[in-house]
């Protein structure tokens, strides 16, 4: 049975291959190609639970029964559902028994092998084990407590130590009975202590045990404790084969980050475990209500991401848009006012070509920001708040110091600085350009910042812009007759960057 | 012994039925692909039963059904579908043009031979 069903999966490569070149000859010859996607999946579903993959067969079903516009969606899931059970190692466990005893040896042997499910491989000697694990790695070591070369102990410090064995299940097989040795063995990181003369029977359901526990283990490591979404790196990884696929396809899809608003003071005021309690509800939430083909993840403390694979921003900010606020009427039962509204920010992206992982999520981590600074239980796309909430800023002035300063300065507030260099520049860009804000030094040459503030002022685009004037300090009549001409504020240098910024949004707000 | 015509296009539902009915050491097995070979290969060499897949890629399966329903030395012998078309119209329609029985695909392992001979029985 083993052998057939490694067999079967060997054979779903050929598959995932005829399917994977289907999927590029989506857009040129639909029908053809939906056609043979249909006949792979229907042999596939009457095949894959015969073999003990029902998986193959329920991801099957969907790519038959869907609708011709719903295919590259079902088939991107089972491809997903087929390449993951194709790339699976073998499922023989792989057993190491270090014993010198060889009829102990050949009765475990004898044992396991009747189990089917193990390779099982002898050791006779602490150099022989070593040496096997140099070039193999197992899912479960059977130890004796006394070998020729040396002592068991010290063996179980040595794979405890060396990162191959660190995780892998040791079972102490010992001719020595006593308590102290036992829980000695134990604290070294052994799993499991049997007494010799042992029965076989009960070592072999250990092994399995210790087997399926440590399986386990390596499946939650990708998930997250509390939320039992996937964990970070899990969804890095995720991302990274996706992107890795994305040149075949020209479709979009969207990266969504949400972060649980005022999370800081919601733990300081009902405690941490009621604030795990939020974050626990919320992630709950989001798997209930996002649509299939959807991958979320705990992205840190409060905040989850989500992968929308063939959505725009658009259609993206809108389902994030459907969980906020399905989110505010969730009663919190737990906190002493159930009414209380729990709300996230969330920033989307879009992607249409492959983006390193990093760079997307800067990107989108960004994007959050801003949300939150318009002000929380806000969804933004990156669209949104790239275009109109960046504002652009003229910048006139001759001085490199000052100007750098400046644009520096105003950069890192969200502002897009266009420098010109002298009065002449300023115009010809104006003239090409609407601003949301223009800063003129004064003192520049051939045009210098009043008639430069005369000229703009006559030009449509500029006569309502905010237009502040640097002044040299001690020259008053400057200020006088910079609003004379039409300025809204003005700065005296030398100046401080944060008054500079106070002023600017003041004159913005107005 | 009996013998077994599997008519099936399908490598993977090949290996596993084969597997299954040869182990059980009541069967012997012929793998058979395509449709219009099964009705010259029956007249020749008579099996004891037939297991039919519905979608073959010349014929399907209720084509070969009834091919075999109007020969004399042959509309005997015991017919089971294997197939995914396991809907109640389809098992009707199969039993009623003669069929002894449907096996859902996918097919439990398991149980799969007890259920081949229960339906021969």
């Amino acid at each position: 049975m083993n052998d057939l069903k490694s067999w079967y999966r060997s054979n779903l490569v050929s598959r995932i291959d005829a399917l994977e070149n289907a999927k590029k000859n989506l857009n040129t010859n639909p029908e053809e190609t939906i056609d043979s996607i249909r006949r792979i999946a229907h042999s596939l579903r009457g095949s894959g639970a015969t073999y003990g993959f029902p998986e193959i067969s329920e991801a099957a079903a969907k790519v038959e029964e869907a609708d011709n516009e719903a295919i590259p969606d079902t088939l991107e899931h089972f491809l997903h559902t087929l390449t993951a059970i194709a790339g699976e190692k073998s499922d023989k466990n792989n057993v190491l028994i270090i014993e010198d005893d060889v009829d102990i040896c050949h009765l475990l042997q004898l044992t396991l092998s009747s189990q089917n499910n193990y390779h099982v491989h002898l050791a006779y000697t602490a150099q022989e084990a070593n040496q096997y694990l140099a070039d193999n790695s197992v899912d479960l070591i059977l130890l004796d407590m006394v070998l020729p070369d040396m002592d068991g102990r010290n063996l179980i410090l040595l794979f405890r130590e060396n990162p191959t064995t660190a995780m892998v299940p040791i079972i102490v097989l010992s001719a020595r009975g006593g308590k102290q040795i036992q829980s000695e063995c134990l604290a070294l990181g052994a799993d499991a202590y049997y007494i010799k003369p042992f029965d076989p029977k009960t070592v072999a359901s250990a092994a399995k045990a210790q087997l399926d526990r440590a399986k386990q283990f390596s499946r939650f490591s990708q998930r997250d404790p509390l939320t039992q979404l996937p964990n970070r790196a899990a969804f890095r990884e995720m991302m990274e084969k996706q992107t890795a696929k994305m040149q075949a396809t020209s479709h979009p899809s969207a990266l969504a980050l949400l972060d649980l608003d005022y999370m800081e003071s919601l733990n300081d005021q009902f405690g941490q475990a009621k604030g795990d309690k939020i974050i626990k509800t919320t992630a709950a939430l989001i798997q209930e209500n996002l649509p299939d083909y959807t991958y979320a993840a705990r992205w840190k403390g409060a905040s989850f991401a989500v992968y929308f694979p063939r959505k725009t921003e658009h259609q993206a900010a809108e389902i994030i848009t459907g969980l906020k606020d399905s989110l505010r009427t969730v009663p919190f039962e737990f906190l002493p006012d159930p009414s209380l509204k729990i709300s996230f920010s969330a920033g989307v992206i879009e992607m249409l070509n492959p983006i390193p992982f990093d760079e997307l999520t800067a990107k989108a981590e960004e994007t959050l920001y801003l949300a939150k600074s318009a002000g929380r239980n806000c969804v933004l796309t990156s669209s949104a708040s790239f275009s109109p909430l960046k504002k652009q800023l003229l910048l006139a002035d001759d001085d490199p110091l000052t100007a750098s300063i400046i644009q520096h300065r105003l950069t890192r507030e969200g502002f897009e600085v266009i420098h010109a260099q002298d009065g002449q520049e300023a115009l010809d860009i104006a003239k090409n350009q609407s601003f949301s804000l223009a800063i003129l030094d004064v003192k520049m040459p051939v045009i210098d910042g009043f008639q430069l503030l005369k000229e703009l002022r006559q030009m449509t685009a500029f006569r309502k812009t905010p237009i502040i004037m640097l002044t040299s300090l001690g020259e008053e009549k400057d200020i006088v007759r910079g609003f004379s001409l039409g300025a809204n504020d003005y700065m005296q240098k030398p100046f401080s960057p944060i008054e500079l910024l106070a002023r600017i949004h003041r004159v913005l707000k107005s | 012994m009996k013998t077994i015509f599997l008519v099936d296009d399908d490598e993977m539902i090949q290996q596993m039925a084969t597997f299954l009915l040869t182990q059980s050491g009541e069967f012997s097995v012929i793998p058979i692909k395509q449709g219009n070979l099964v009705l010259k290969l029956a007249k020749h060499n008579p099996p004891n039963a037939f297991l039919l897949d519905y979608v073959l890629e010349d014929m399907n399966g209720m084509e070969i059904l009834l091919q075999l329903k109007s020969e004399e030395t042959l509309k005997h012998i015991p017919v089971i579908f294997l197939t995914a078309k396991d809907d109640e119209t389809h098992q009707k329609e199969f039993i009623r043009q003669g069929a002894v029985g449907v096996i859902p695909k996918p097919f439990d392992p398991m149980t799969f031979v007890d259920t081949v001979k229960q339906l021969l029985h």
